[in-house]
Parts: C-alpha cells; structure tokens; sequence
C-alpha cells in the first residue's frame, strides 16, 4: 500500500464520516424544526383557545349586564306602573270621598240642587273607578296568567257593526259621523270574538274622544302576505292627530298625548295593542296632527295557531 | 276669616274642597291651574295654599319652587294636595317648597287641623 493510497482510504473515511456526521445532523436539526414547529402550532392553538375564551367570557359578562340591567329596567317599569296605578284610582275615588263626607258631615247645608249634583258626581267617580279596576285587572291578566282565547269565526259586518253601536254615542256626542266599511273578501276572521270587540271599542272610543264635528271611519279588508291571509281591520278618525313621538308612545301605559277631563287613564291603547297580540295580530298607527289618526289592526285569518310567530 | 287659595284643576274636586272648607269657616279662593295660582297668590296672598300636583302646564311642585324663589311667596305656608301618595312625592313636595303634604283623597280634619296651625282657626258663621 502506497502512502498516496493510505493517504486515499484515510480521505475517503474522513468524508464517509463526515457525510454520516452531516446527515446524522441534518436529521436531528430536521427534528428540531419539527418539534419547534409543533411545539409553534400548540402555543398558536393555546393562544387562539386564550382568546376564544376571553371573548366567551366578554360575550357573558355583557349578556349578564343586559340581563341585570333588564331586570332594573322590569322593576323600575313595575314601581313606576304601580306609582301611575295609584295615582289614577286616588283621583276619582277623592272626589267619591270627598262628596260622600261632605253629604254626610254637611247634610243641613246642602240644598236639594247639592245633593243631585253631588250624587252624580259620587257616581260618575265610582264608574270611573270600575272602569279603571277593569282595565287594570285586563292588563294584568294578559301580562301574567295569560288571558284564555276563545276562538270561534268572527263575522266581521256584525263585529264591526256591534263595536260601531257601542261608542256611537260618545262619537255623536262629539258630533261625529261614524262609517263602517268592509270589503268583499273580508267575510270572516277565526278570532276570539269578545277580544276583538274590546279591541275595536278601545280604538272607536279613542277616534271618537279625540275628534271633533269629523268622521270616524271603521273598515275591513283581507290581505295576504306571503301564504298567511290576513284580516286587516283600519279604524281612521279626522281628528286632532298626534306628532310623530306622540304617536311612538301612544301604546305605552298610562301615556296621554292630551291628558284631561274625561280622556281616561291612558290604558285602552296598551290594552288594544296587548290583546291584538294575544291573537296573533299586530297593530300599528299613522297619524297627521290637525289632519287625523289611523290603527291598523292585522290578525290571521285561521286564527293565531295558523301563523308562525 | 282666613283666606285660603285652592290650586286645582279638577272641578268636581276644586268644588267640593272649596265648599267644605267654606263650611268649615274659611274663605276660598279658587285657581284652576299654576300659572293663574301664582298670579294669584303674589296679587292678594292668602293665609295658605292648598297645592295640586298635577297641574295643566305648570305643575304644581313648580308653582311651589316659583313661589318661593319670590319675596311675596316666600312666608305663605303651601299644603300639597295631591294623589301622587308615594313616600318620594312627599320628599318631592318638600323639596319644591311645600310645608305640608296630605294625600287624596284627603283626611279632612287632619288637613284642618294642620290648616288651624299654619293659617289660623277657622271662624264658622
């Protein structure tokens, strides 16, 4: 053996060493890179879960502060409710007290004429007083024990025609022609009659309150949206008419755009609103001041079952 | 005879206030909301006022406030009157300036009793 050829051999082990060497370390940097990159991948993961649970945690403590503020909100509604409540039941019932004592602790005083005044006064503050306790309770049922719904079809002429026969009175004497229209089609209506009627009366009796020597008109119409058929019931009036944030707060309780004699507590539109609900209806109002007011009842023609709400 | 002024806007109520405290021996004069109440008070002020809340326009808490806010208001004891009962209308009432607070409907001879004090006794015919 030559020294150039152990020289050689020796070259040629150096590199085969050196070869494995590098490979060896190619393949161990390579599981490096690899565990690096895995170990990258779970802190990204990790960091990611962080952030989807810290935006859980956001999204629950906002829906917690809605919910609490929600509850404020029901509870100031209910004190400020019942504060409007008392304060309407106290106003006739002074005037029931009030002329009561003064007939009783007063009798030599008062005259023959006293006493007939006095006593219509008593008894105008009593059916004042009923007619508040029955709206109150009617709104308090259909808040909480949910208020039975008879349904039965409805004709719709008699409907109309009954309601119109109730209010007729108040709106004549406000010198108020009272006109009912129902259009071909609009025959029948499966409802709860004795619902419905409360409904119209409430929005009859408000057209006639607040109108003057005008028209009260009261019609029905079918119409169809989308594959439900709809009875749409317009009760219009050519009265005083509200400004558009009168009219946004007109279904609230105890809410007056003109509060006085003889215009109620403010309860026969959230009682309307309420009740058209329950069957499955919605109701709406348009309104011009000086030029008049509609509300535009819609209720299902099958009744409320017969909708998806 | 002290002189009373009635603010209040419901007539069945202004009457019959006004007639029983007339029976009882007082003078009434009536107002039927606050603008005319005030006018009326800085014009010939009565021994007291018997306040209303719920005043068309003016309420009757700013009646009270205006009334105080002026020389001529300021001595005449104000009594409110009103059927907003609750223990923060009295507190509201107070604050404006009332003297005294009787919820409606009113316990009558608790209000004269408490008018005997800050007006005077009535002088019955």
């Amino acid at each position: 053996v030559t020294l150039a050829g152990a020289a050689a051999i020796a070259l040629v082990a150096l590199l085969a060493a050196g070869a494995a060497w590098a490979l060896r370390e190619f393949r161990r940097l390579r599981r490096h890179a690899a565990a690096l990159e895995s170990e990258r991948a779970g802190l990204l993961g990790t960091v990611a879960e962080k952030e989807r649970g810290e935006r859980a945690l956001q999204r629950a403590v906002v829906a917690l502060e809605g919910a609490r503020e929600a509850a404020v909100r029901a509870s100031e509604a209910k004190s400020h409710f019942l504060a409007r409540a008392s304060h309407e039941l106290r106003t006739p019932l002074a005037s029931l007290v009030g002329y009561a004592e003064l007939l009783v602790e007063d009798a030599s005083a008062v005259t023959r004429a006293d006493l007939e005044r006095d006593a219509g006064r008593i008894a105008k503050a009593g059916r004042q007083l009923a007619r508040l306790v029955d709206d109150l309770l009617d709104l308090s049922r259909i808040d909480t024990t949910r208020l039975p719904v008879e349904l039965g079809d409805v004709g719709l002429a008699a409907a109309l025609g009954d309601a119109a026969d109730v209010v007729r009175p108040l709106a004549a004497g406000n010198g108020n022609r009272l006109a009912i229209r129902i259009d071909e089609g609009a025959g029948t209506v499966r409802t709860d009659a004795r619902r419905l009627q409360q409904i119209l009366v409430n929005l009859l009796g408000n057209a006639a309150k607040f109108t003057r020597d005008g028209e009260i008109r009261v019609g029905a119409r079918e119409e169809r949206r989308g594959a439900t058929r709809w009875t749409v019931l317009e009760v219009s009036d050519t009265g005083i008419g509200m400004t558009r944030n009168e009219a946004a707060r007109a279904f609230d309780e105890f809410w007056q755009a003109r509060p006085g004699p003889g215009t109620g507590a403010g309860l026969g539109l959230p009682i309307a609103r309420r009740l058209t609900e329950l069957l499955g209806g919605t109701i709406e109002v348009a309104s011009t001041p000086g030029v008049g007011t509609t509300f535009t009842v819609a209720l299902p023609e099958d009744g409320p079952g017969a909708t998806p709400s | 005879m002290p002189r009373l002024l009635l603010v209040e806007d419901d007539q069945a109520i202004r009457e019959m206030m006004a007639r029983r405290l007339e029976l009882r021996g007082y003078a009434v004069t009536t107002a039927i909301d606050g603008e005319t109440g005030v006018a009326a008070a800085f014009a010939d002020p009565p021994a007291a006022i018997l306040l209303d809340a719920s005043l068309p326009g003016m309420t009757g808490w700013e009646v009270a406030r205006t009334l105080r806010a002026d020389p001529r208001g300021t001595m005449i004891p104000i009594i409110a009157v009103t059927a907003h009962a609750g223990a923060n209308d009295k507190q509201a009432a107070l604050a404006a300036g009332c003297t005294a607070f009787f919820p409606k409907p009113v316990d009558f001879n608790g209000l004269v009793a408490k008018l005997t004090e800050l007006a005077g006794p009535p002088e019955p015919r």
